[in-house]
């Protein structure tokens, strides 16, 4: 007998797609253009990680309210050092930081993003309340959600690696031009 | 100051969920939340030429 799987369960799977989507595209620009990410831009990283954390959570040790309060306070964490970073070129002639995409600065579209994940779990919460599918408690551990999350963890890895050979056991440089232990 | 630590807490985090033990998963999610935010207060030094 198949059990329908909880939607909820679904739209975290999603949300953990959607972040590794932001951390495939920020390294993508890291590596194709060689734009080396400054200290502020990795702490989004690290707070679009920490939202991932929450996501994964809910799949891995079942779906609970505080894994959402993990995902909401890891966003506003995003979005208070997005903030600081889009204030921080605002002045008018400033050029930005960083190439642009679809003419905004990676920063600015970390400021969207981090607005965008509070609006999708508040979207999660009403979907699943009109679905009539509050607990959604089961842990998942089907191929996809496996997938979902070696691709997550892979990135984090990466990430992790990167950063290590980009500022060595120190703080990096505010704009960093080349990899500490690469030189 | 290590910018890497956020990253490592992080996969270790990732890590213990895996392995489904929820107490360490949560401390290594807070640990990597304080770190990042302790980063950005150690960074953002420089004053903002703004009034509200």
């Amino acid at each position: 007998m198949s059990e329908q799987r909880p939607v909820g369960a679904i739209l975290n799977m999603l949300g953990l797609l959607g972040i590794s989507l932001i951390l495939t595209v920020a390294f993508t620009y890291q590596l194709a253009l060689g734009e080396l990410p400054c200290p502020l831009c990795l702490l989004q990283r690290a707070g679009f990680i920490a939202v991932g954390m929450g996501f994964l959570f809910n799949m891995r040790l079942g779906e609970r309210g505080s894994h959402y309060a993990m995902i909401l306070v890891s966003s506003l964490v995003t979005g208070f050092i997005s903030m600081r970073q889009v204030s921080l070129h605002l002045a008018p002639g400033d050029p930005g930081y960083g190439s642009a995409l679809f003419g905004l600065h990676f920063y600015t579209w970390a400021l969207i993003a981090a607005i965008g994940i509070v609006c999708y779990v508040a979207l999660v919460f009403i979907l699943k309340d009109v679905t009539g599918k509050r607990d959604g408690d089961a842990p998942l551990n089907g191929a996809a959600s496996n997938t979902v999350f070696a691709i997550f963890a892979l990135l984090v890895a990466a990430n992790l690696l990167s950063t290590v050979l980009e500022c060595g056991a120190g703080q990096c440089d505010d704009n960093p031009v080349r990899y500490l232990l690469l030189k | 100051m290590y910018m890497f630590l956020p990253f490592l807490l992080a996969l270790a985090g990732c890590a213990s969920a895996w392995r489904s033990r929820a107490g360490l998963s949560y401390a290594l999610w807070s640990a990597t939340i304080v770190v990042t935010v302790a980063w950005f207060f150690h960074h953002a030094t420089d004053p903002l030429k703004f009034s509200f």
